[in-house]
This record gives C-alpha cells, sequence and structure tokens, in this order.
C-alpha cells in the first residue's frame, strides 16, 4: 500500500525535483562562467547543496499537501481506508528524499564546478555549511510540513513556518543573543530534535485534520501541538535568563570575577556572573558581603559590575585596585559592542550606600569625578595609594612631575630629573628605558631623590616589563639575557632575551639571581631559591647580605608581575610566589623580613591588602578566602557553586 | 446483530456549522437496509454534506451520526470498509488511469473484487488505458461508481453522480447504478437533482431544504403516488410547495 502511494508521489512531483536539477545545472554553469575561477570559495560544494536543498524544500512544502488539495485529490484520500496515514508516511519519504537527493546534487554539482573552474574539490571546507543546513532543515521541516496543511496555497506555507518557526525559536534566540545566555551545543541538539519530534507530532495532527476537510482544524490541531514546542525551549531559556538576573552563590555555575575591598573593611564589593559559557563573556551582577555577618545582597542588575578604583581616579599612578576604597563605582546594564552603560552609581565603600546615580549612556566616570570633585579623587588617592617612602609621606607620578604628599598632608611637587623620560616602576624605585637620555645603569630612587648608579657587576640590569621587577643582564652586544648572582658576583650567560615575546620565565630556574628590585630603602634584594634566603645588595656600600625566610616554604619562583606597586597599610611589598609542586601564595617584604601566606594549588588571585597581616584572595573564581601572612590561616568569606 | 430491517444509517438531531453558516440542522434520519433513498433538494441545501458526515469526512457541530451502528468519526476506517462513495466530481489525480486507480485502491480495501470490477469495468465500457483527466465526464463517472462497487460495499453512497451529464450518459450511469442494485443487496443513498431518474430509483424520498430534513417516506407518502411516470411532475408540485411553505415560515419569523 505504501509502495501505491510513493508511486503516486512520486509521480506528482518528479517534474519538479528534474526542474530542481536543471536549475541546479544552470547555476553551476552560470558560476563557471561569472564567478572569477582565483575567487571561487573552497565549500562551494557546501553552497551548491544548501541551494538544492531550500530549492527542494520551498517547492515540495509549497505543493506536497497544499497542491493536493488544490486539485481536489485531497477527498480520495479522506474518503478511502487508512490512506491519509499511508499518505501521510509517503509525503515525508518523497519530502526526505527529495531534500537528500536535491542537496547531493547540489553537492555534486558544486563539486564539479569547483574542480572545473579552480582545483580540486574540498570537502571538509563546507562541512560546517552543510552541518549548519542539515540541523536547520532537522528542526525546521517537521513544522514546515505542519504549516503547510493549513493553507489552500502553497505561498502561505513558507511564511506560516517563518512565523511558527519564529515563535518556537526566534524568541528564544533573541533572548539568549541579548542576554549572552549560556546554552551549550548539547541544548541546542536537544532543543532541534525536540523540535523535530513535536513538530512531525504537529504534522501529523495538521494533515490528519484534514480529514474532516477544515483547513482550520488542521490548523487549531497543528499550533495546539506546536505548543509542546514551545513550552520546554521557552522555559529553558527563561530559566536561564531568570538565573542571569537572579544571583544563586549554589549554583555550580557561579563564578567572582574579583571584589573590591571597602574603606573600613567592612564591606566587600563583588562581581560575580551566574552563568558560564566557555565562548562568551557572561553577564555579569553584583553583590555587597558585609564581612562580619557574612550575609549579602544582591546589589546590580543583569550585566552590572564594580569598577577598579583606578576607573574612578581616572589615573593607573593615583590608584592600586588592591587597598580599600572610599568609593566604589558601579555600572548597569552594558548592551552591545560600545560596552555603554545605561547607568553609573557612586557607592559610600565604607557602609555600601548609594551617593549619587548618573542615568543614561552618556553618563561616564568622567561625570562621576566631577561630581566628586577631580582634586579631592586625586588627594585620597595619593594619600592612600601612593608608594611609601621612609620618611612616611608617599609618592605619586603626574605626567612629567613627582608629588610627594606628607603624612601630614603637606604636598610637595618635583619635576622628574630628566623631564618626560620614558622609566618603568621597580618595586620602591623606577628603571629608565632605553631610549631616553638617562645612563640605563640608573634607576630613580625616590627617596634620595636621585637618579642611583649600579655596581658595575648588576650595571645591566634592566626592569622589563612595566610591573616586573626582574633582572636582565646584557653582555657587550646587548642581545643576550644573562642573570647574575649578587652573593658571588658571577654573572651567567642563561638564554637569549627576545624582548618582543614578553618572557621572563626561562630565566626563572635553579639556584641563579631570579629577582632582584630596590627596597623602601633604597637597597636591591636579590631572591633566590635554594637556600630560602633574600640578599639585600646596597649600592652605596657595593654589600650584600643575606637575611633568612621565616617560613619554611621552598620557592622555585617569585612573581610580582602582577602585584607591582602593591603595598600593605604599612609600606611592605607584596609578590606572589610559586612553589616547585605548582602552588601558588603571597610573600610580604619589607628591608628586614619575608613573610609568606598559606599556597593553593589552584587558580589564586590577590584582591585585596585587608590589613598589614592580611590579604583577601580568590581562588579559582569560587571562593574568596583571607589570608595571612606568616601564618597557613586562611578563613572563606564568600564561597559559590555549593 | 442487524436484520434487513435494521437501519445502516441513522442521524439525530444532527448539526452541521460551518463558521457562520449552518449546513445541516437538526436532521433525524434513519436509511433502511436494502432500500435506494433519494435526497432532493436544491443547491446549497446540505444534501453533500449530509452524506460527508456519513462517510466521517465532517465533523457534526451537533448531534449524532451512525453507520452500521459505528460513530463515523471514531470508526471512520471501519466504515469506508463498508461504504462506497461515488464524489460529484472525480477526485482521483489525473493521470491516473482506470487500472492505476484499482491498484491503488485495492489495496486499501480489505474486501475488494477485482473480478467484479473488471467485470463491471466491462459491461459497461470503461476506458481502462485512458487518464482519468482525459476522461468524458461520463466516463469518469462510471469509472468511479464501478470503483465504488469494487469492495463490495452494503452502503453506496452517490454525491450527484448524474449532474452535468449529457441525456446518454446519464443513462449508462444510471444503469450502472440499477445493476448494482440487482446485483448486490446494496442500500443506496443518492443526492440529485434530476426528478426523473429519482423517482426510476427511489423507494424513498428525503427532502432537504436549508439544512432541514422536511420530507421523508415513501415515494407514495411523499408525493401522493407511487406511479414512476406520474411521480416527477408530483416531486416538481411538491418541492414548490415546499419551498413556498418555507419561504412563507421565513417571513413570518422575520416578522
Amino acid at each position: 500500500m505504501l509502495i501505491l502511494h510513493l508511486q503516486k508521489e512520486w509521480r506528482e512531483h518528479r517534474l519538479m525535483l528534474f526542474a530542481f536539477t536543471i536549475a541546479l545545472v544552470v547555476c553551476s554553469m552560470l558560476t563557471l562562467w561569472i564567478a572569477p575561477k582565483n575567487e571561487m570559495p573552497r565549500d562551494l560544494g557546501a553552497w551548491f547543496a544548501v541551494a538544492g536543498v531550500t530549492l527542494a524544500f520551498v517547492g515540495l512544502i509549497s505543493d506536497l499537501v497544499p497542491g493536493e488539495a488544490r486539485r481536489g485529490q485531497l477527498d480520495l484520500l479522506r474518503r478511502t481506508p487508512g490512506a491519509m496515514r499511508t499518505s501521510f508516511v509517503a509525503k515525508w519519504a518523497l519530502l526526505l528524499f527529495g531534500l537528500i537527493a536535491c542537496a547531493g546534487v547540489g553537492f555534486a554539482l558544486g563539486e564539479i564546478t569547483w574542480s572545473l573552474g579552480a582545483g580540486t574539490p574540498a570537502l571538509s571546507d563546507g562541512l560546517v555549511v552543510l552541518t549548519w543546513a542539515a540541523l536547520a532543515m532537522l528542526g525546521c521541516t517537521p513544522l514546515a510540513f505542519a504549516c503547510s496543511c493549513w493553507f489552500g496555497r502553497g505561498s502561505g506555507a513558507i511564511p506560516a513556518t517563518a512565523l511558527v518557526f519564529g515563535l518556537v525559536a526566534g524568541v528564544p534566540a533573541v533572548t539568549i543573543s541579548i542576554y549572552r545566555l549560556p546554552i551549550e551545543a548539547e541544548t541546542v541538539l536537544g532543543a532541534i530534535g525536540w523540535c523535530s519530534i513535536i513538530g512531525l507530532l504537529a504534522a501529523w495532527r495538521s494533515f490528519n485534520g484534514l480529514r474532516f476537510g477544515s483547513r482550520w482544524m488542521s490548523a487549531k490541531r497543528g499550533l495546539a501541538t506546536s505548543l509542546f514546542a514551545i513550552v520546554p525551549i521557552w522555559g529553558i531559556t527563561g530559566m536561564k535568563a531568570w538565573d542571569l538576573f537572579v544571583f544563586d552563590p549554589t549554583s555550580s555555575d557561579a563564578r567572582i570575577f574579583g571584589a573590591c575591598l571597602g574603606a573600613d573593611g567592612e564591606k566587600l564589593y563583588i562581581t560575580v556572573s551566574r552563568a558560564w559559557h566557555r565562548d562568551l563573556e557572561p553577564p555579569m551582577t553584583t553583590l555587597v558581603l558585609d564581612l562580619e555577618s557574612g550575609s549579602w545582597e544582591q546589589t546590580g542588575g543583569l550585566a552590572s559590575a564594580y569598577l577598579p578604583a583606578a576607573t574612578l581616579t581616572g589615573s593607573s599612578y593615583f590608584g592600586d585596585n588592591l587597598t580599600p576604597m572610599d568609593y566604589v563605582l558601579r555600572h548597569d546594564g552594558v548592551r552591545g559592542d560600545r560596552r555603554e552603560a545605561q547607568s553609573w552609581h557612586l557607592i559610600d565603600g565604607r557602609d555600601g550606600t548609594e551617593i549619587q546615580r548618573f542615568e543614561g549612556s552618556s553618563a561616564t566616570p568622567q561625570a562621576v569625578r566631577e561630581f566628586l570633585g577631580f582634586d579631592q579623587l586625586r588627594d585620597i588617592a595619593r594619600r592612600r595609594n601612593g608608594m611609601p617612602l621612609l620618611d612616611g609621606s608617599r609618592l605619586s607620578v603626574m605626567q612629567d612631575h613627582l608629588v610627594f604628599v606628607a603624612a601630614d598632608g603637606g604636598t610637595q611637587t618635583e619635576r622628574w630629573p630628566e623631564g618626560d623620560q620614558p622609566f618603568l616602576r621597580c618595586g620602591a624605585g623606577f628603571r629608565w628605558l632605553e631610549g631616553s637620555r638617562i645612563p640605563d645603569r640608573a634607576v630613580y630612587d625616590p627617596n634620595r631623590r636621585r637618579n642611583v648608579h649600579l655596581d658595575d657587576s648588576i650595571a645591566d640590569v634592566v626592569f622589563v616589563r612595566g610591573r616586573d621587577w626582574v633582572v636582565r643582564q646584557y653582555d657587550a652586544g646587548g642581545s643576550d639575557a644573562q642573570t647574575a648572582q649578587l652573593r658571588s658576583r658571577l654573572a651567567t650567560r642563561l638564554a637569549r632575551w627576545n624582548p618582543d615575546r614578553n618572557e621572563f620565565a626561562p630565566l626563572l630556574l635553579g639556584n641563579r639571581l631570579s629577582l632582584a628590585m630596590i627596597t623602601a630603602d633604597q637597597r636591591v634584594i636579590a631572591l633566590t631559591e635554594d637556600d630560602r634566603t633574600i640578599v639585600l645588595y646596597d649600592p652605596d656600600t657595593d654589600s650584600a647580605t643575606a637575611i633568612p625566610f621565616e617560613q619554611e616554604i621552598r620557592i622555585s619562583r617569585i612573581s610580582p608581575a602582577n602585584y607591582a606597586w602593591v603595598h600593605s597599610p604599612g609600606g611592605h611589598l607584596i609578590a606572589s610566589f610559586l612553589e616547585p609542586n605548582g602552588a601558588s601564595g603571597f610573600l610580604r617584604f619589607d628591608g628586614e623580613s619575608v613573610q609568606a601566606t598559606a599556597s593553593d594549588r589552584r587558580d589564586v588571585r590577590l584582591q585585596a591588602v585587608i590589613s598589614n597581616d592580611e590579604i583577601l584572595v580568590l581562588v579559582e573564581q569560587r571562593r574568596l578566602e583571607r589570608w595571612r601572612f606568616g601564618s597557613e590561616q586562611r578563613e572563606v568569606v564568600f564561597e559559590t557553586g555549593g | 446483530m442487524t436484520t434487513s430491517e435494521d437501519p445502516v444509517w441513522t442521524t439525530e438531531q444532527l448539526g452541521v456549522r460551518f463558521g457562520r453558516t449552518t449546513a445541516l440542522r437538526e436532521v433525524d434520519l434513519e436509511i433502511a437496509r436494502g432500500q435506494v433513498t433519494v435526497l432532493l433538494g436544491p443547491n446549497g441545501s446540505g444534501k453533500s454534506t449530509l452524506l460527508r458526515c456519513a462517510m466521517g469526512m465532517l465533523r457534526p457541530s451537533a448531534g449524532s451520526s451512525q453507520v452500521f451502528e459505528r460513530d463515523p468519526i471514531t470508526d471512520a476506517d471501519e466504515i469506508r470498509q463498508q461504504v462506497g462513495y461515488v464524489p460529484d466530481r472525480p477526485d482521483a489525480p489525473p493521470w491516473m488511469k482506470f487500472k492505476d486507480l484499482c491498484r491503488f485502491l485495492r489495496g486499501h480495501y480489505r474486501t475488494w473484487d477485482q473480478r467484479l470490477v473488471d467485470e463491471l469495468a466491462d459491461r459497461f465500457d470503461v476506458p481502462r488505458s485512458t487518464k482519468i483527466g482525459s476522461m468524458s465526464k461520463g466516463q469518469a463517472m462510471k469509472t468511479m461508481l464501478v470503483l465504488a462497487n469494487g469492495h463490495r460495499p452494503p452502503l453506496l453512497l452517490l454525491d450527484e453522480p448524474f449532474g452535468g451529464l449529457d441525456p446518454i450518459s446519464r443513462d449508462e450511469v444510471c444503469a450502472v447504478v440499477l445493476t448494482t442494485l440487482q446485483s448486490e443487496d446494496h442500500t443506496i443513498v443518492c443526492c440529485t437533482h434530476e426528478l426523473e431518474l429519482a423517482a426510476r430509483l427511489a423507494d424513498r424520498v428525503a427532502i432537504l431544504d436549508s439544512g432541514r430534513l422536511v420530507e421523508h417516506g415513501t415515494l407514495a407518502d411523499v408525493f401522493g403516488s407511487d406511479e414512476p411516470t406520474a411521480t416527477p411532475q408530483r416531486l416538481k408540485e411538491r418541492l414548490r410547495q415546499k419551498e413556498s411553505e418555507l419561504t412563507d415560515r421565513k417571513e413570518v419569523s422575520r416578522c
């Protein structure tokens, strides 16, 4: 019986399929004739397959059922026992055959065209296009078949399909796109599969609805069934969107982006994301954590974040994102490629109250700065974040001037020794950059307020990255990197230095000098790994002395790169270290001792310096922990992920 | 168990609506086994709609319909195995020939009798190698009639089988119907405008007007005579009379 129906369908649509084949052949010839040979896309076969499948889709969907009704043949099926069921199967068989055959013919013609026009066929280049086309057909075709039953004319079927498919998948797709919802590939495949199954059911109910002769009844049944496709897809999308708006720290994919500490150390301003996607920047939201009680509340909507203090102060020279903040800035509703916020909120860092709200995308940190007063902000930043000097004053750099803020609040401004010569910060000093007129053996010492000329053995020390304190030594040609062991005064050629790579890790090996910096009391500190000692070098006396570690920590690498210029309220410099087993921790230096925190093998990032003895560390973007120097103690203050 | 007196098709308060249009209203009908019932009425009176209800091709909006004591909606396939249906115009694909249509239908009917089909086709000279689209209306209607008998249905529903036929073709189609009547214990329900043919065929007559069943009975009951030659004239008179009654009723209801 099925064969009879298959024969009937084939007999009624074979001309259409032949016509599509001819159309593809004509397209192929036109391509060969018109397209420049060297500009033929390598996936031409795939695009021809898409053209073929599109032709078959539009042609067959418009005629399989509507054509039957238009020709007045539907009554034969309606009045013959079992004919509707068998006809449905036969129509589907022909539809699938037509789609596959036209895709196959199109692909073959495309490959032949490519071969004749440009070179050899390249199947692999078109796999992505073919996969997407196949998925689109899989999700769309059953619903399109259903829609085709609702119209007497085939021309209504395609717009109706677009409408229904847009309703089922378009609304979630737009929601996902706007809010960057974390939809995994498996979920998309599941949704397409679900659409196919429900679409097939809707197709049958629509087609079977025609047995009563009413297209309205067919449409009612088909639409009602299609709702089953909408419910879970909209539901999942809605739940994902809800998860973004309402942060749940117990969710397995909740992440912490970063945290700012309020000025009194009572409030922690945390930027989090509920949903994470490997390819997309996740939408963020914000929380305020009361460090005393441990309670938290969500403060921001979707796409909100707390900004580093440097954004507010307007200059990286005046701020340090790791020190407690008098003001915290939050932006809400960042949208689009221009990343313009819809509102800015100025928060009092001490108690979390909102001082002022700035509406509209035209509002910027500049407007906030103007509101607060730039001079006031600058003074706060200088007092709080300037480089601590031996006499208790703090140093800030402002364009070609140095600003010294005394402990009593008095300000003294001095011009740079050499005007606007380029420099890099290195510990408690400034290293002049290549190209400046300053001799490259000199380091500007802010305590002495003059350039310090280094001893010959370390004269070629350079501080290679803006926030690094790594020492490198050149040979006469200036192209090889060396390290120096300060105690023995032996310079060892280690590796060729390629400044473009900006890489220093290979140099930090073995027991050779791996790190040097100028301390606040103008000595050079060299850290070694094998005997856990620090060598203090005094350029005035050209002497080196060693001080022991107070903790038994074996360090294979010290990497202060990300934390340069970080200091505790008491003026200690802070760096991170890496143990041989891969665990990271933090070191606190002063002129006489080094103390380390606990260490962890996972991803740890310093978030804030709470006090002289405590820092706030983000572990694996999951936990905010309080770590103490000179102790293994660590306390979880906020945790996500259940 | 059904007896020969049992009705093969009954309707109770049957109503069908198409949107705001009422096609059938409160139709109570009983079609007895072995009889020929002719449905008469003007265009749009609901004759075809009534037949389609029996086939389960339309869902009633009110009342019920039972064919062989089955519901045509829920037991549609089973009923269609026992009912032959001839549409008012051929609904087979025009490219099909008689033999194609035979092969197509044969697969759907459990009781298909190809020998009977061949015999009827030979007797009434049905063209076997002509596409249905190329047949004359009379040939196509004969083809549909012959094929409607192919599964030996106890109930045959004919929807305007004589419409638009020339006198010769009409006689030929009528001959097929009469042959069917002679050879099988068929129950036939036939819609037609052809009053003379109706008088020749009918045991009972049902008159529909504006979706209502206004008369149903034997020829003698409805027209006062079962004399075939006199019937058409009386039929016309009766229809005119009914029409004027209905018109008066409508005007009264408007007032």
